[in-house]
């Protein structure tokens, strides 16, 4: 075993690639460990943490104000709670607002439903409705408008008590859901290396059955297995997935059948090429000579000598799986929303692209490259080793 | 973030250099859904009937900005009981010189029902309709089954279309005695006009471009661009990136994350309008047990109007808006919007009260709450799945076991028809501008014969609101019919039949220098599109 991997670190990516690939599947058996929030857990995030960049801390909401007020002729005073909300004329047109929360500076303030052509010294006017805020207002807050008074002005004052900061950060940010990215991508890597290792591993007991089955019938066994690959393989795998999906509908069960359905073909093919080879074996005939059960040769004797090649082909494709599942998911009939695998966390950042949220779709799909390349470049040096045209 | 800045402010100067000739006369107009077809009477729905508006004039115009209903091809009307007398106005002219006829009319409505392979007709439209008889030329009286008080919002919806013959039709039920219906494929073509309107088609290719000039002969106020080119462009990224480049002038259906980008781009404008569609969920309130609810031993417990109270007040709809909508759309309480007739001011907001929410459902003997599965569709309305998501999260909140399933509209409203859902999104509008048939879309007992409660697939139903609602469609005065529909959602509002969320609002982005104006119904309207002063 030591020597194994002392030759396996003979390349230096590769044990650095092996490295990662360990780190990832520690993280997939970890996750309910190591993430600082269940991104499953729906009443455990809340929609006041949306988007907020990386590194941002949670904040706990101070309390809000809400007055509607009714100004004749630009006066008016309203009690909200134990704030009051004043409206004095100033000049003609030119108006200040106070809000007197029993002395508490304020964090942002909103004004919504003045005219069209009305203004707010300072504040940022929503794009589509008519709402202007004012963060960290300096009191009064000047509202203009135009050069005469309104003899009547409605609107309604929202004034928001500044928010504490509680122990939770967000390292990587959150999502539109106020979800901790961090928390989503660990319990995403979760979902992919558990999809792609069972459904690599199940198409290879699948796979290889099939094929030691052809090799070892032969004649119409044969043809009707091997046909049946080469018309699955004539399908693009992705249409194979999406069709599977939309027939038996969402969840991780069905998604490992699409991955079975799609990667048996690669296994049959070489188990039943390289059993081919073993069955001219003269220990197979001897095997036959001793009257063994046909599945205690195949089993016994003949899958132990195709193994290396299938392992081989198992790592690949379980970095396969993990594309599919992720570009199905991403494609948005892989997994249920609410547990998103990292394919659908890139899909919802991908929507965000144009907002310059770019931290939604960013980190998923970095780690998504990681992981894909690293279990590849494993599975590259596995063969590397177990071909021996390639052994010095 | 700097390199993409600098990037497109190069190709915005780039595209200006090169496209400045053509804007001067031609207007290019981004659109997220093509029309499927010229005919106007081929497909009732949103892309079709806004090309309609722009190119084949209906006997009158319905204005939802301002609610009122304004002349077309007919230069007036009245009314008396159930027959309504329209004059046509003798300068609108078909593309041969002809002027517009009763026979035009009448063949118009007869078609409605006789167009061939229609995947959705107008024909509910004309369903009160009993017999049109034309007075000469240039006049005809249209007689309805019983008092139709929205016979104009419904007519405003039909393009007239030129009669290959001069004789009128006997108007009936069925096809009018009459065997040639103008193939769809002759309008597509070319072959054929749709009607008479500010601008014609000249060139429609599907999944690339509809190019529009402007009529010359038009009766009205003559467009100001001499070419209109709507480009069909479906996917949101790209749509912008059209816009931004300069490719495009205007583009329709601005998706919220981009809004705060035009907004800060001081060669862009947005240009919006409230709309009148509410997105809703309904609540199925017949199944026992509920197809996708567990854990309540059989029971559904959405017949439980303290149930339905519950999720109702657990919802918390000013955050919904202004968090995942981005504050584009408007927080509702009931069905009809604010400034739509119809509407009902009285009803207060259904506040946000987690706490009463866990205390109903207590009472309600679920105290644990119950598992539900609840259903959205993935690509019909403006943010769905992250809306229908943000509410899965608020009901989770208060104790209910709940998850979130999303299908692409193909399947979605398939299998809500088939009623597979415990509680679903959907969203409804005003079709005719005013809420009656918003109303007996959503709230009336479902009835499919008869066209009644054909969104309501949660299948509400109470008597007292069908009663209110078939007084309302034989009542003519308008404020007794308005006190009518507002009882109406007064009892849907107690009795919490639906979770409404919030009514959409329309946004547009088009560069500074275009003056664009906004639809309630959502159509482009593009004959009033001008140079910006």
């Amino acid at each position: 075993m030591t020597g194994f991997l002392r030759e396996f670190a003979e390349s230096r990516i590769a044990a650095f690639c092996l490295v990662l690939t360990l780190l990832f599947a520690g993280c997939a058996v970890l996750a309910p460990v190591i993430s600082p929030m269940n991104p499953y857990n729906l009443s455990a995030f809340s929609l006041d943490d949306a988007r907020l960049p990386p590194g941002s801390i949670r904040m706990e909401r101070g309390g809000t104000f809400t007055a509607t007020l009714s100004a004749q002729e630009g006066v008016a005073e309203q009690e909200a709670g134990e704030a009051v909300i004043r409206l004095v004329e100033e000049a003609p047109g030119r108006m200040s607002l106070t809000v007197d929360a029993g002395g508490a500076e304020l964090e942002a303030v909103r004004i919504q439903g003045l005219p069209r052509d009305a203004s707010v010294e300072g504040a940022r006017r929503h794009p589509i409705r008519s709402e202007w805020t004012v963060t960290n207002p300096s009191q009064p807050i000047v509202i203009e408008t135009g050069s005469m008074t309104p003899a009547v002005l409605n609107f309604t004052v929202e004034a928001d008590l500044p928010a504490t900061a509680t122990g939770t950060a967000f390292a990587l940010g959150t999502d539109s859901y106020g979800r901790d990215m961090l928390s989503a991508i660990i319990y995403g890597i979760r979902i992919s290396f558990i999809v792609g290792a069972i459904g690599a591993l199940g198409s290879m007991i699948v796979g290889s059955s099939l094929g030691l089955a052809a090799a070892w019938f032969g004649g119409k066994v044969d043809a009707v297995i091997m046909r049946m690959a080469d018309f699955q393989l004539s399908i693009p795998s992705l249409m194979v997935g999406l069709l599977t999906l939309t027939i038996l509908g969402k969840g991780v069960d069905k998604i490992l059948i699409a991955i079975i359905l799609i990667q048996w073909t690669v296994f049959a093919r070489t188990a039943r090429s390289v059993a081919l080879a073993e069955l001219r074996s003269d220990y197979v005939d001897a095997a036959r000579g001793l009257r063994l059960s046909p599945v205690r040769i195949n089993l016994r004797h003949i899958l132990p000598n195709c193994l290396p090649p299938l392992l081989v082909i198992l790592t690949i494709n379980i970095a396969s799986a993990i594309t599919l599942e992720a570009s199905l998911s991403f494609l948005g009939v892989g997994l249920p929303l609410t547990q998103p695998s990292l394919g659908m966390l890139i899909a919802s950042g991908y929507e965000y692209m144009f907002s310059n949220l770019y931290w939604i779709a960013i980190f998923p799909g970095v780690v998504l490259m990681l992981m894909v390349v690293s279990i590849n470049v494993v599975g590259d040096r596995l063969r590397d080793m177990f071909n021996p045209q390639l052994k010095r | 973030m700097k390199m993409s800045g600098a990037a497109s402010v190069a190709i915005i100067s780039a595209c200006a250099f090169f496209g400045t000739s053509a804007t001067a006369q031609e207007l290019r107009v981004g659109i997220a859904a093509e029309p499927v077809a010229i005919d106007p009477h081929f497909f009732r729905t949103g892309p079709n009937m806004s090309l309609r508006e722009n190119i084949s004039d209906a006997l009158v115009y319905n204005n939802q900005t301002t609610g009122t209903i304004e002349p077309r091809l007919a230069s007036s009307w009245e009314v008396d009981g159930t027959e309504w007398r329209f004059d046509l106005n003798p300068d609108a002219v078909f593309a041969d010189g002809k002027a517009v006829s009763a026979a035009d009319v009448i063949f118009s409505l007869c078609r409605v029902r006789n167009v061939p392979d229609s995947p959705g007709t107008f024909m509910s439209f004309i369903e009160t309709i009993e017999a049109i008889r034309p007075e000469g030329e240039r006049s005809l009286v249209i007689s309805t089954k019983g008092p139709d008080p929205v016979l104009l919002e419904s007519l405003s919806t039909i393009g007239i279309v030129q009669a290959p013959s001069d004789e009128p039709l006997e108007y009936d039920e069925a096809d009018c005695g009459n065997s040639d219906w103008l193939s769809t494929q002759a309008f597509n073509n070319g072959s054929i006009e749709a009607g008479i309107g500010p601008y014609r088609v000249t060139s429609y290719r599907r999944g690339i471009d509809t190019v529009l000039e402007r009529n010359d002969n038009y009766y009205g106020e003559a467009p100001h661009y001499q070419r209109v080119v709507l480009q069909a462009i479906p996917e949101n990224g790209a749509r912008i990136a059209a816009l931004l480049s300069g490719g495009v002038d205007v583009i329709d259906a601005v998706p919220v994350n981009a809004i705060d980008q035009i907004y800060d781009n001081e060669n862009l404008q947005l240009v919006s309008a409230p709309a009148s569609r509410l997105i809703f969920f309904a609540f199925d309130q017949e199944g026992e047990p509920s197809p996708k609810i567990t854990g309540t031993d059989g029971k559904n417990p959405l017949k439980d109007v303290r149930v339905r109270k519950a999720l109702n007040l657990a919802v918390n709809r000013a955050q919904l808006v202004s968090t995942t909508m981005d504050g584009i759309a408007e927080e509702a309480s009931s069905i009809v919007m604010a400034n739509i007739f119809g509407a009902n001011p009285d009803l207060p907001r259904i506040p946000f009260d987690p706490a009463q929410a866990r205390e109903l459902l207590a009472e309600a003997g679920y105290e644990d709450g119950f598992t539900m599965t609840i259903s959205a569709p993935s690509d019909r309305y403006r943010n769905d799945t992250e809306v229908a998501q943000s509410v899965t999260q608020m009901l989770a909140a208060v104790g209910i076991d709940v998850s979130l399933e999303t299908y692409p509209q193909s399947v979605y409203f398939d299998r809500a028809n088939r009623f597979e859902y415990s509680m679903y999104l959907g969203g409804a509008g005003a079709d005719t501008g005013e809420g009656l048939s918003q109303l007996l879309n959503l709230v009336h007992t479902r009835d499919p014969e008869r066209g009644l409660g054909g969104a309501n697939r949660g299948r509400y139903s109470s008597e007292k609101v069908d009663g209110l609602l078939q007084e309302a469609l034989v009542t003519l005065d308008p404020e007794a019919r308005r006190a009518l529909l507002q009882e109406a959602q007064a009892v849907v509002y107690e009795d919490h039949g639906y979770m409404p969320l919030y009514h959409e609002v329309a946004v547009w982005a088009a560069r500074a220098d275009v003056h664009f104006e906004p639809n309630a119904g959502q159509y482009n309207i593009l004959y009033t599109a001008r140079p910006a002063e």
